[in-house]
């Protein structure tokens, strides 16, 4: 069996061959990420056997081959990636996605529609990585809070028996 | 904005709500390829259209033809403002109904198309509804059958516009 590269079954225009039509972005991300060269992408993204440097150079060699005002034959590859990176932490899902996501390319337009559904969800992802600690004295930073009462009297610094604190961390380390 | 990026046009609903839309391009030489493929495995389709970009099975049933509208929140609120009703079980599905193809497995809009016609199999059987539909924002427009469409996983579901029997006008 000749062994083929899922990053190169993604970026042919045979990919786009092998899905179903479907007209809402949902759906077709959907059938996008369920596509067995998509699955395989993200194995080998993940056990490393593809580089992100090999997607770079595969992304930069799809918009190169772009004739303006046409639809890329490469489109729904391109999409693909976003798809394939869509929970992958690091620098190349945040460009790819973010740069797609906002891009108003006619020639890739249900690219840049599924990849902005990618953002969405990523963006989620960063919310649902809150974590609630439970403080049991308060740190001196949070002592400035400076209540008032009905009355508009100033009670001065308060401190309460515990202090609920959260903290969101950013799944990529980023501030 | 709209959520393809390209250009888009005015599109609103009876009450006022804009829709998210764009303008699609003309199809390119994978996506021809694609729509003979299709078709060459759906032989009782009857092409009503060739090829064509600008709008998708939402804008044909939706936007006039004018447009291709993608998000499945933006279809929800047409059907609402426009007052949209999902036909019920003891309903007869009449020429002007909207179906809707959604993913079983979770709901996702695949694709919409109009009742054009009602035909039976078998003289004098139930009539089954002939349907008119533009499969993606680059293909031709088919005369099909309920159940012949190019996915698997999908449910259907008939909305009208029409006000239910019985119900005061």
């Amino acid at each position: 069996m000749i062994y083929v590269s899922a990053l190169v079954r993604v970026m042919s225009p045979d990919f786009e061959l092998e899905l179903p039509p479907a007209s809402g972005v949902l759906a077709l991300r959907t059938l996008i990420r369920r596509h067995p060269a998509v699955r395989d992408l993200r194995r080998q993204l993940d056990s490393g056997a593809i580089s992100e440097e090999e997607i770079r150079l595969a992304i930069a060699d799809a918009l190169r081959q772009i004739v303006p005002g046409q639809r890329s034959e490469l489109e729904l590859g391109l999409a693909a990636i976003a798809v394939a990176l869509e929970r992958r932490p690091g620098a190349l899902a945040d460009e790819w996605i973010g740069a797609l996501s906002h891009s108003r390319a006619v020639e890739l337009q249900r690219a840049s529609a599924i990849a902005r559904l990618c953002r969405a969800d990523r963006n989620q992802l960063a919310v649902n990585q809150t974590k609630r600690f439970r403080v049991g004295a308060a740190p001196d930073e949070l002592l400035q809070w400076r209540p008032i009462s009905a009355a508009g009297v100033e009670h001065g610094n308060v401190a309460a028996p515990s202090i609920v604190r959260e903290r969101i961390e950013h799944p990529y380390g980023q501030a | 904005m709209p959520p393809g990026g390209g250009r888009s046009i005015v599109v609103e609903t009876r009450m006022g709500t804009r829709i998210d839309n764009d303008v699609a391009p003309e199809p390119g030489p994978v996506q021809l390829r694609k729509y003979a493929l299709i078709r060459s495995r759906h032989g009782a389709w009857r092409q009503r259209k060739p090829p064509c970009g600008g709008y998708n099975c939402f804008g044909q049933v939706f936007a006039s033809r004018r447009t291709s509208i993608r998000l499945d929140g933006q279809v929800a609120l047409i059907l609402r403002d426009d007052d949209y009703r999902k036909l019920a079980i003891d309903e007869r599905t009449m020429l002007g109904d909207v179906v809707l193809y959604k993913m079983k497995s979770t709901g996702e809009l695949l694709h919409a198309a109009v009742v054009a016609g009602m035909m039976s199999i078998v003289r004098g059987s139930t009539l089954l509804p002939v349907l008119v539909s533009k499969w993606d924002d680059s293909m031709g427009e088919d005369e099909h059958m309920l159940d012949d469409v190019p996915f698997d996983d999908y449910f259907t579901e008939i909305w009208t516009d029409r006000p239910r029997a019985g119900a005061p006008a």
